[in-house]
C-alpha cells in the first residue's frame, strides 16, 4: 500500500522539483546571487512546510476549533494591517506578506463549512454566510493590495461554485450583479489608483498609451517575442540584463524566463503548471471526502489563477495585475504559501485510500 | 459517507473545472507561440532598437592656410551655455534671472533669446557661446541655482583675420532645423556646423571630413554598458589658399570708409593674391550667432556688408572699352591711324550722346582715345560694329558666364543682344544701345573678377587664366596633397599686334600726360591700366557737385591695372561702389597696392 501511495505521488514531486530548479534558475539570472540564497532559503522553508503538510491527516486537525482559530488569526493579523496600511508584517528578521495566507486559510474554512453538509447546490443561508465570511478578508486585503484581494475573491468563489448554486440563485445573482456593477461602478473606477486606472486603459487601447502608460507591458512583450524558438541563453537576455525589464524578479520573472529560454523553455513552464493543476484537481478528484475535495480544489484553483493571471499580464492576455508567479517569482510569502497549498493537495492525494 | 449522486455531481464539476483551465493553459501556450516564434522578427528589431544605438563622433573641420601658412581658419575650443527646457520647464524665469545677472544681459533680452532658439533647435538649446572663464566659473559656482543649465566645451571655428577673410572664406553656422530636414541625409547633425559662404561652402565636403561612430549597448537608463564598434572619424582636409593674408589685410583696410572691392590676380597663371570686398562682416558672429539688433544693422549698412561686391555684376563702364576696341579692331572697322572728332556728344538720329568731357577731346585716335577714355571715339566704334557681334566677342573674352573662381554665389552679369532684348523686354534692339554697350554702359554688367581675368589676357598676350584660389587640398597628416594646376580657360580671339595696340593705350592711360589713370603711376615700374566711372543714374544737372548728388546715386569707380606692362606680374582689379570717379577714387587705391606690391611701403 505504501508503495502504491508514493508510486502515484512521484510525478507531481517531480514537477514540483522542476519548477523550483528553474525558479532557482531564473532568481540567478534575474534577481543575482542575493535573491538566488534568499530564494533558495524559501524553497527550503516551504519544502519543509510541503513535507510537513502532506504527512499531516487533515482530519484530525481540521475541527471546528482550529479552522475557526485560524480564521479570526488572519483576520485579526489583516485588520490590523488594513489599520496600518501595510503590506508587509515585520518580525523582526522575517517579514511576511499576511494577505497571501489568506487564501488557504479560506480555502480550509469554506471546505469546513461545504463539507457540514451533503446536497448538491449551497442553501441560502450558507451561500450568504459563505460570502460574508470571505468578504471581510478580501476588503480588508484590498486596503492595501487590490489585485491580491481580487485574486483571493476569485479562488473563493470559484470553491463555492464547485460546491454549487441552485438556478434561482444564478439568476438572482446575474440580476443582483448588474444592477451593482450600474451603481458602484463608476464611483469605483472614481477611486481607482491612477496607476490601476492606467494598466485597466493600457490593456483596453494598447495603442494611445502605449508610450506613457504600458511601458512595463511593452518592455514584457519585447523581452517575450526577444526569446523566440531557443530563447537567447541563460543569463544572457537583453531585457533582463540591461535592466528594460521592471520588477524582473517579482512580477515579470516570466518576462525572464521567456526571453533567455525561448518557446522551448517558456511552454515547457506553461506545460508544468499545467501538470501541477491537473494534478490538484486529479486530487479533488480522487478524494475520498468533500473536505478533501474541497481543500485540493481550492488549492488547484489558486495555483491556477495566480499562473494565469501573472502570464496573462505578462504576454497581454489580461491587464497586469501585480501578482507574484508562484516558483519563479521572487517573494517568500508567495513561495511557501504556494507550498503549502501543494501540502495541501500531497495531503489529500495521500488519504485517498484511507477510510475513516 | 457521500451519496453517490452526489459524488458524481462533483467529479461532473471537477471535469468542467478541469476543461476550463486546460482552455485557458492552451490560450497561453498560443499566445506564447505568437509572441515567440511569428512575432519573433518584430520584437527582436524592438529590442536592438532599443539596445544599440550609434553614437557619432564629430570629425574636425579642415582648417585654412594662406600661401605662406598662415592660419586663416581653425577650430578652437570655446565654452557653450546649453539649457535644457525640459529641466527648465516651470521655472524658466528664475532661471534666466540669474543667468541675466551672470551674463551682464538684460532678462527681456535674454528670454526673447532662448524662447526663439527653443523653437529652432531640438533638445537642449544654445543660448551663448564662447563664454570666458570668469563667466565660467561664476555659473558653475550656481550650478545649484540653475537646473538644465549646461557648460560645454566644444570646437568651434575661428577667424584669426576676422572681417577681412570674410569674403574668400565665407564661414560656417550650425545647421539649423530647416536645414536639417535637406542635409540629415547626408549625416549632418544639430549640433554639427556647415559652411555657409566662399569657400567654407565650396569646399564643404574637402573640409567637414568623416564623422566617427560607435556603436554601443545601452541600459534602461541610457548608461553605456558597452562599446560594440568603433569607427575613428576622418578628419577633414586642409585647405593652402593663393591668397596672402598679409596683403589681404592691407587692403581691406585701404578700403576702409568705402564700400567696394580689389581683387589682386598673377596675370601668369590665374593665382588670385587678394580678394577683398568691404565692409565686410565678422565671421566669427556669424558663428557665434547674431543678435537682433545686429542682424538689422547689418541689413541696413548702406554699404551692404552682405554682398561680396569682387563677385556682384555691375555696369562696368570705361574699363569695358578694350573689348569694344578689340572687337573693332578684329571687325576691321578701324585702324590705330584713324582719328576720330570728338566735339563732346555723338548724334545719333534726333539722340545725343554726351561724351564725359562735355567740351569734348578734339581729334583722337586709338591711342589717345583709351588713354582719354574718350566716349565719342567709342560711339562711333559701336555704331560700326553689330551688338550680337559684339557680345559674341565678349563673351569669349570672359564676360556673360562665371568667371570659374568657384566661390558660391558669383554673379555672371549680362552681355546683351538681340535675343536676350527680345526674351527679356520683347522689344526690338535699337542702334542707340550698342553706343551705350559700347562705352560699358547700358544694360551691361561684369564682375571684378571678369574684368581681372581679362585684363590680365590683355598683359600677358591673349591667355584667359582660370583663376583660382585653393593651392592645395593636404590631408591632416601631409601625406596626400593634391596640387591645382594653372588651367588655361581660353585664348582672346585676337591677333597680337591688336593687343599690342590696346598695351599702348592702357600704358597711356597711366602714364600719358591726358591720361586718366595717373594716379597709379608708379616710380621705375611701367603700369598699364583703366579708368571706369560707370553712371548710376543718368543725370540732367551736368554741373551738380560730387557732394550733392545722393550717395546711392553717386558713380561706380573702377580701375584696373597691370605691372610691369611689358611683362605682367600682377593685375589689380578696383571697384569702389558709388564711389565717382574712377580715375580719382580707384585708380590711388591700385596705385597704392601696386606700390605695396612692387615693394615700396611694404612692411
Amino acid at each position: 500500500m505504501r508503495i502504491k501511495i508514493w508510486f502515484s505521488e512521484w510525478p507531481l514531486f517531480l514537477v514540483l522539483a522542476l519548477l523550483l530548479v528553474g525558479g532557482l534558475l531564473n532568481q540567478w539570472s534575474a534577481g543575482g546571487s542575493y535573491y538566488l540564497k534568499r530564494q533558495a532559503l524559501f524553497m527550503g522553508v516551504g519544502l519543509m512546510v510541503f513535507a510537513g503538510l502532506s504527512y499531516l491527516d487533515y482530519r484530525r486537525y481540521l475541527t471546528t476549533h482550529w479552522v475557526l482559530g485560524l480564521y479570526l488569526g488572519l483576520v485579526g493579523v489583516l485588520v490590523l494591517m488594513a489599520l496600518g496600511g501595510k503590506r508587509w508584517l515585520v518580525l523582526g528578521p522575517v517579514s511576511f506578506q499576511p494577505s497571501e495566507m489568506a487564501k488557504p486559510v479560506l480555502i480550509i474554512l469554506l471546505a469546513y463549512l461545504f463539507s457540514q453538509q451533503e446536497r448538491p447546490y449551497l442553501s441560502w443561508p450558507l451561500f450568504l454566510g459563505a460570502n460574508l465570511l470571505i468578504l471581510l478578508p478580501v476588503v480588508l486585503i484590498a486596503v492595501t493590495d487590490l489585485d491580491q484581494a481580487f485574486l483571493v475573491l476569485l479562488v473563493a468563489e470559484n470553491v463555492i461554485f464547485l460546491a454549487g448554486l441552485s438556478r434561482r440563485l444564478w439568476v438572482g445573482l446575474l440580476v443582483a450583479g448588474a444592477i451593482v456593477s450600474f451603481l458602484v461602478g463608476p464611483p469605483l473606477w472614481n477611486h481607482l489608483k491612477p496607476y490601476q486606472k492606467a494598466r485597466l486603459l493600457a490593456f483596453l487601447q494598447p495603442g494611445k498609451t502605449q508610450k506613457r502608460w504600458s511601458y512595463q507591458t511593452r518592455q514584457a512583450l519585447i523581452a517575450v517575442g526577444s526569446g523566440g524558438l531557443w530563447g537567447q541563453g541563460f543569463r544572457r537576455g537583453l531585457s533582463s540584463r540591461l535592466h528594460y525589464l521592471p520588477a524582473k524578479h517579482t512580477d515579470l520573472a516570466f518576462a525572464v524566463w521567456a526571453e533567455e529560454w525561448g518557446f522551448v523553455g517558456s511552454s515547457i513552464v506553461v506545460v508544468l503548471y499545467g501538470l501541477l493543476v491537473f494534478y490538484g484537481l486529479r486530487a479533488a478528484y480522487l478524494a475520498r471526502d468533500l473536505q478533501g475535495r474541497f481543500m485540493a480544489f481550492g488549492c488547484s484553483v489558486a495555483l491556477f489563477w495566480q499562473v494565469f493571471i501573472n502570464l496573462g499580464g505578462v504576454l497581454r492576455i489580461l491587464p497586469t495585475a501585480s501578482l507574484p508567479l508562484p516558483f519563479l517569482s521572487y517573494g517568500g510569502s508567495s513561495v511557501v504559501v504556494n507550498m503549502i497549498m501543494l501540502g495541501i493537495i500531497a495531503s489529500v492525494l495521500r488519504r485517498r485510500f484511507s477510510f475513516l | 459517507m457521500v451519496s453517490k449522486d452526489i459524488e458524481e455531481l462533483y467529479e461532473k464539476r471537477l471535469i468542467f473545472w478541469g476543461y476550463g483551465f486546460l482552455f485557458l493553459f492552451f490560450i497561453v501556450l498560443v499566445k506564447l507561440f505568437y509572441l515567440q516564434i511569428l512575432r519573433h522578427s518584430y520584437f527582436m528589431r524592438l529590442a536592438v532598437k532599443r539596445t544599440f544605438s550609434r553614437v557619432l563622433i564629430p570629425a574636425p573641420r579642415g582648417r585654412i592656410f594662406d600661401r605662406r601658412g598662415v592660419l586663416l581658419a581653425g577650430d578652437r575650443p570655446t565654452f557653450n551655455l546649453y539649457l535644457d527646457p525640459y529641466y527648465l520647464k516651470g521655472h524658466e524665469d528664475q532661471v534666466l534671472r540669474v543667468l541675466a545677472r551672470i551674463l551682464g544681459e538684460k532678462l527681456s533680452v535674454l528670454k526673447t533669446r532662448y524662447l526663439l532658439k527653443k523653437r529652432q533647435s531640438y533638445g537642449e538649446v544654445l543660448l551663448r557661446q564662447g563664454l570666458d572663464w570668469a563667466t565660467v566659473a561664476r555659473i558653475e559656482a550656481r550650478s545649484y541655482y540653475l537646473p538644465g543649465v549646461r557648460v560645454e566645451a566644444r570646437p568651434a571655428r575661428f577667424y584669426p583675420f576676422g572681417p577681412a577673410f570674410f569674403y574668400p572664406l565665407g564661414y560656417v553656422s550650425r545647421v539649423s532645423r530647416r536645414d536639417l530636414r535637406v542635409l540629415q541625409d547626408k549625416g549632418y547633425g544639430p549640433e554639427d556646423f556647415v559652411g555657409r559662404r566662399g569657400l567654407e561652402k565650396a569646399y564643404e565636403e574637402v573640409l567637414r571630413g568623416q564623422k566617427g561612430m560607435r556603436e554601443v549597448e545601452r541600459d534602461a537608463f541610457g548608461r553605456i554598458v558597452r562599446i560594440i564598434r568603433e569607427v575613428p572619424p576622418r578628419p577633414g582636409r586642409d585647405l593652402f589658399l593663393t591668397l596672402d593674408a598679409y596683403w589681404q589685410r592691407e587692403i581691406y583696410r585701404l578700403l576702409k570708409g568705402r564700400s567696394g572691392a580689389v581683387v589682386v590676380m598673377d596675370p601668369r597663371n590665374g593665382e588670385v593674391l587678394s580678394l577683398v570686398s568691404a565692409p565686410s562682416p565678422d565671421p566669427q558672429e556669424f558663428v557665434r550667432g547674431f543678435t537682433h539688433r545686429a542682424w538689422e544693422e547689418l541689413n541696413r549698412n548702406p554699404y551692404k556688408p552682405l554682398l561680396n561686391k569682387a563677385l556682384q555684376a555691375y555696369q562696368p563702364g570705361s574699363t569695358f572699352k578694350p573689348v569694344t576696341l578689340l572687337a573693332a579692331l578684329e571687325a576691321g572697322v578701324v585702324t590705330p591711324a584713324e582719328e576720330i572728332y570728338c566735339p563732346g556728344y555723338y548724334r545719333l538720329g534726333r539722340q545725343i550722346f554726351r561724351c564725359w568731357r562735355r567740351w569734348g577731346h578734339g581729334k583722337v585716335s586709338l591711342v589717345q582715345a583709351l588713354a582719354q577714355s574718350c566716349d565719342v571715339y567709342f560711339y562711333t566704334l559701336g555704331t560700326r560694329l553689330d551688338i550680337d557681334y559684339l557680345a559674341h566677342f565678349a563673351r569669349q573674352c570672359g564676360f556673360g558666364r562665371l568667371s570659374g573662381l568657384g566661390i558660391p554665389g558669383e554673379k555672371p552679369g549680362l552681355v546683351p543682344d538681340r535675343t536676350w532684348k527680345r526674351r527679356a523686354q520683347g522689344k526690338r534692339w535699337q542702334k542707340g544701345e550698342t553706343l551705350l554697350v559700347a562705352i560699358g554702359q547700358g544694360p551691361l554688367e561684369v564682375n571684378l573678377m571678369q574684368l581681372v581675368k581679362f585684363y590680365a589676357a590683355l598683359g600677358n598676350g591673349g591667355t584667359l587664366w582660370k583663376p583660382y584660389v585653393v593651392e592645395e587640398i593636404a590631408d591632416p597628416s601631409g601625406k596626400e596633397v593634391q596640387a591645382s594646376r594653372p588651367r588655361k580657360e581660353g585664348e582672346l580671339p585676337v591677333k597680337g599686334i591688336h593687343l599690342r595696340w590696346v598695351k599702348e593705350g592702357l600704358i597711356e592711360a597711366v602714364n600719358g600726360k591726358h591720361g586718366t589713370g595717373r594716379a597709379a603711376r608708379l616710380k621705375g615700374i611701367v603700369v598699364a591700366g583703366k579708368t571706369g566711372t560707370a553712371q548710376v543714374v543718368r543725370r540732367k544737372k551736368e554741373h551738380e557737385t560730387k557732394e550733392e548728388i545722393p550717395y546711392q546715386e553717386r558713380d561706380h569707380a573702377w580701375f584696373v591695372a597691370f605691372a610691369p606692362a611689358e611683362d605682367p606680374q600682377v593685375v589689380v582689379g578696383v571697384f569702389v561702389e558709388h564711389g565717382g570717379h574712377g580715375g580719382e577714387v580707384a585708380a590711388p587705391l591700385a596705385g597704392k597696392i601696386l606700390r605695396m606690391y612692387f615693394g615700396e611701403g611694404k612692411p
